[in-house]
């Protein structure tokens, strides 16, 4: 016998009418057997059958509906129906920082390339010259090259130039 | 009943802004959205309301729809959503217009036997309705005047379908109870 429990548990589906006709029997059965399912399934029937109709809308309420639908949506101001996507709001002062610290960037370390004198003006063009300087620069103290110091080296390659010229 | 084509090219088209989309959407379903908010909240005018601002919402909201749902029930949902905070915002005021628009429908005068019977007995349960919860209105509602399965309404109040029938049960439990003294009254 079918309890109330699994009677409940296939209810909606037997009177949508989606169980096998095995099931629907049992359901049947219990529906027989057991008055407080049977007054529930009745209570269904007569939901069902009875109930209050909407009142049907004539055209002319479904033309004042279209109408004071669009001013309520123009009113609020939802001219475009589509809002493209939100994105995440980049704070201004992080944009400008970006920006200039790429401007920084460029100025130092793409500009000097195209200033620079060295590059300009090499200061060897010939396998000679470039003997002579390494020469000179052994006999140049060479502090700046043992001290590591970039600044100082170009100062003293820039005096071997001059003294190449003046030799020259 | 819309295909899920039809769906499927309202939602393309509304995302995209079109207009002519959205009036489409509206003749296709204001009739069952207009039954739902009536039946919830018992009057027409108020019904207009809700269904105007269900509609109001699905056009600025429509790119947070994930379809992963069908379109209608998440229209339908929102007109639920809508007649909830219509509901709860004018409690007092609903009673009096509905029992106002009761009067106006339930007009007895050239009517036979059964009918007259018919509409006492709606009567009784849409009483019985409108003490329900907001939930088991929602699902009664939607189950048997609007013909929706144990699955759509699932989806409509994004809930899972063990809860729509618990919901269920429990509105006809009250329904019966209802309709069993008015059987013994009448």
């Amino acid at each position: 016998m079918l309890k109330c429990f699994f009677f409940k548990r296939k209810f909606f589906e037997y009177c949508e009418g989606k169980l096998s006709e095995r099931d629907c029997k049992k359901m049947r059965r219990h529906i027989d057997e057991c008055r407080r399912c049977r007054e529930l399934f009745e209570t269904v029937g007569r939901v069902e059958r009875v109930h209050k109709d909407v009142p049907k809308q004539s055209e002319t309420f479904w033309h004042n509906f279209s109408v004071e639908l669009n001013q309520r949506l123009d009113k609020r101001g939802a001219k475009k129906l589509w809002r493209p996507p939100t994105f995440t709001v980049i704070p201004k002062p992080a944009v400008a920082f970006a920006v200039a610290a790429m401007v920084l960037l460029t100025f130092v370390f793409i500009m000097p390339q195209f200033n620079n004198k060295y590059v300009q003006n090499p200061l060897v063009s010939t396998p000679d010259a470039l003997f002579k300087e390494v020469l000179l620069l052994e006999d140049v103290t060479g502090v700046a090259l043992l001290n590591h110091n970039e600044d100082a080296y170009f100062d003293e390659i820039e005096l071997f130039y001059e003294l190449d010229q003046e030799v020259g | 009943m819309i295909s899920n084509n039809k769906q499927d090219q309202f939602v393309r088209r509304l995302k995209k802004g079109d207009r002519a989309a959205f009036n489409e959407m509206v003749v296709a379903y204001r009739e069952r959205g207009f039954a739902i908010a009536y039946r919830m909240v018992g009057n027409a005018e108020d019904a207009k309301d809700i269904l105007q601002e269900a509609f109001i919402r699905v056009f600025t909201n429509i790119n947070h729809f994930k379809e992963k749902a069908h379109f209608h029930t998440w229209l339908y949902r929102i007109v639920v959503n809508c007649a909830w905070d219509h509901l709860r915002k004018r409690k007092k005021h609903k009673m009096e217009s509905t029992q106002a628009a009761e009067s106006e429908v339930f007009n007895d005068e050239g009517q036979s036997d059964d009918t007259v019977l018919n509409n006492e007995l709606a009567s009784t349960i849409d009483s019985c309705a409108r003490r329900l919860s907001d939930r088991q209105r929602s699902c009664f509602i939607l189950k048997y005047q609007n013909g929706l399965s144990i699955y759509e309404i699932a989806e409509t109040l994004g809930c899972n379908a063990s809860t729509v029938k618990v919901h269920l049960f429990r509105a006809l439990g009250k329904m019966r109870k209802a309709l069993n003294a008015y059987k013994k009254g009448g």
